[in-house]
């Protein structure tokens, strides 16, 4: 796998993971591991998020003078997530738990076809496209190397 | 690729698939009305005119109503291209099933030339036109993942069961050939894996490790499933030689068990343990892809049980067991998942003031799950209840068929909560902008 595909997705599979055992504290209504662990998921997705948005949503702009494409509609579902990852923030915080498994599935849902999209559409089109300028985002995303290491 | 895709702005609208999962169930109950009043004779034989119109209520009316909706929903993001005019495409091909099949379906009732004639007229051209786009489309994409490659054998399986199908039918329009045996079975054989399994293969790969967080499937068994199966049939098919012929019916059946088991043994290693219906539906299909791969190949080689009719059993376990379970586990997600979607299309998109937020009901609240668990009790009651009703016939009919009745019913009713609560929140959404 190229490097872009191979540290993004990364990311993704460890943000679910994250996911994974914060839905199971909260179906174990163990709300202070809850909290712990959404403060640590909020923490990982924004991050990424914004490894996307400031590193490599811009570069692949650049690149590829896409501005209104693919980047664009992926902006757009990131603040969707963004809402449902604070909605999920406030249910654990109320201690409600229906509203946070609730919105916990429609989060996930949501994410899981954002990532898909990503993925098997735009990771690869930025790993054939963006090839000659990977030392730059590496600037940009802290951890990404452009060997892939 | 086309990046167009991407964009939720070019996925098909709301109603484009759900008319089509909400008329599933309705055949559904129409198949469930038919065997109550048939009262189990058409149980005992899969050659009856009763039991060919039970069939056709379930796998063209459920099964492929479904799976055709499903796919207007999936095509863009799999083949990253554009689907031109969905929206118009599938009101015109959900008419044309919807009618088309309940030709078909009274054809054999009633066994009148003019209703097959008719059936033939609604269903074949619109079923082939649209395997041929998907098939047409696909290939013009170029490089795609092993669900898109799969979805293409499966629309040739789709052609291939049609024409089988919609010769057949002519046959009896015309009077020019009685039921010919040998085309029942390749007909079914293509239906059943050509285009039902097939297509459950290629979903299955990209659906249960993702959806349900299970691992991934091992290795490339799953990957290179749905060429071997193709490869089966086409072999069965095109070379008459007996041995063959049981060859190929020994190896898809291995083939099926072996999906089985694997796909069993993923869903146990979900690693989100909390209750998921889809999962449990899942569960499900494959438990009853087990016998029903297992009878098929018994049937083949003449074996026999109490006199029941082995290739019927067969396919009751394949299509109401298997495939029925896992579509209406997967209408479980797609459903409340679209009907959010379809909500939070004005924010998603950017196109409400800045600031401005409305609420949106979560996937838990479209549909609960406390009433889906109920409807899948009545579904496994209804299969259980099926399979002994081909062994016991008399009451055990009559319960099987208010069993499958009521289920679909509750699905129906399920389905139509999330499109109530559609409709009560798009209207408030469209204000807020
Ligand atoms: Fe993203
Ligand atoms: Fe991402």
């Amino acid at each position: 796998m190229a490097a872009i595909s191979e540290f993004f997705s990364t990311q993704h599979r460890a943000c679910d993971r994250v996911f994974e055992k914060m839905e199971e504290a909260v179906s174990r209504d163990d709300w202070p591991q809850a909290e712990s662990l959404y403060k640590e998921l909020s923490r990982d997705t924004l991050q990424h998020f914004s490894n996307e948005e400031e590193g490599l949503f811009p570069l692949f702009e650049e690149t590829t003078g896409m501005q209104a494409g693919p980047t664009q509609v992926m902006r757009g579902e990131h603040v969707e997530l963004r809402e449902l990852l604070q909605r999920i923030g406030d249910a654990v915080q109320a201690r409600d738990r229906d509203e946070a498994l609730g919105t916990a599935e429609t989060f996930f849902l949501f994410l899981q076809q954002h990532n898909v999209k990503e993925e098997q559409v735009l990771y690869p089109m930025a790993d054939q496209v963006l090839q000659g300028v990977l030392p730059e985002l590496s600037d940009k995303v802290p951890g990404f190397t452009p060997s892939g290491e | 690729m086309n990046l167009g895709a991407l964009s939720l702005e070019n996925a098909p609208g709301f109603w484009t698939p759900v008319r089509f999962f909400l008329t599933a169930p309705v055949f559904g109950m129409l198949a469930a009305g038919l065997i109550f009043v048939d009262g189990g004779q058409l149980l005992q034989s899969r050659w009856l005119p009763g039991s060919l119109a039970v069939a056709h209520a379930f796998t063209l009316g459920y099964i492929a109503m479904a799976m055709l909706g499903a796919l207007f929903q999936m095509l863009p993001v799999l083949m990253g291209a554009v689907f031109p005019q969905a929206a118009r495409a599938a009101m015109i091909v959900h008419l044309l099933m919807t009618l088309g099949t309940l030709c078909l379906v009274f054809a054999f009732l009633v066994q009148r030339p003019l209703l097959f004639a008719a059936a033939v007229v609604l269903l074949a051209p619109v079923l082939i036109l649209f395997g041929a786009g998907v098939l047409v489309a696909i290939f013009r994409t170029g490089k795609v993942s092993t669900t898109a490659r799969a979805v293409q054998l499966a629309a040739l399986g789709l052609i291939v069961t049609v024409m089988l199908g919609g010769y057949m039918a002519l046959g009896h329009a015309f009077g020019t050939a009685p039921i010919n045996n040998v085309l029942t079975n390749y007909h079914a054989a293509w239906g059943v894996i050509g285009w039902i399994l097939i297509l459950a293969v290629g979903v299955s790969e990209q659906v249960i490790p993702m959806f349900l967080t299970t691992p991934p499937y091992p290795g490339l068994f799953n990957k290179r499933l749905a060429y071997l199966l193709m490869l089966l049939l086409v072999a069965g098919s095109l070379l008459p030689l007996r041995g063959l012929e049981l060859a190929a019916v020994v190896l898809a059946g291995c083939l099926m068990l072996a999906y089985a088991v694997v796909t069993l043994q993923l869903l146990g290693k979900r690693r989100r343990k909390r209750f998921d219906i889809t999962n449990a539906y899942w569960q499900v299909g494959m438990l009853c892809l087990v016998p029903g791969a297992g009878t098929n190949v018994y049937s083949y080689f003449g074996g026999a049980m109490g006199g029941a009719d082995l290739a019927l059993l067969s396919g009751l376990l394949l299509l109401v067991g298997f495939a029925v379970s896992i579509i209406n586990g997967m209408l479980y997600k797609i459903v409340p998942f679209l009907v959010w979607l379809n909500l939070r299309m004005p924010a998603v998109m950017g196109k409400l003031k800045p600031g401005t937020r409305y609420y949106t009901p979560n996937i838990h609240e479209v549909i609960n799950v406390r009433p889906m668990q109920v409807q899948l009790m009545f579904h496994v009651a209804g299969l259980l209840l099926l399979v002994a009703a081909v062994f016991f016939q008399g009451l055990t009919v009559y319960a099987a068929a208010t069993a499958v009745l009521v289920s679909n019913l509750l699905l129906l009713l399920n389905l139509a909560h999330a499109v109530r609560l559609y409709r009560k929140y798009s209207s408030r959404a469209i204000a807020v902008r």
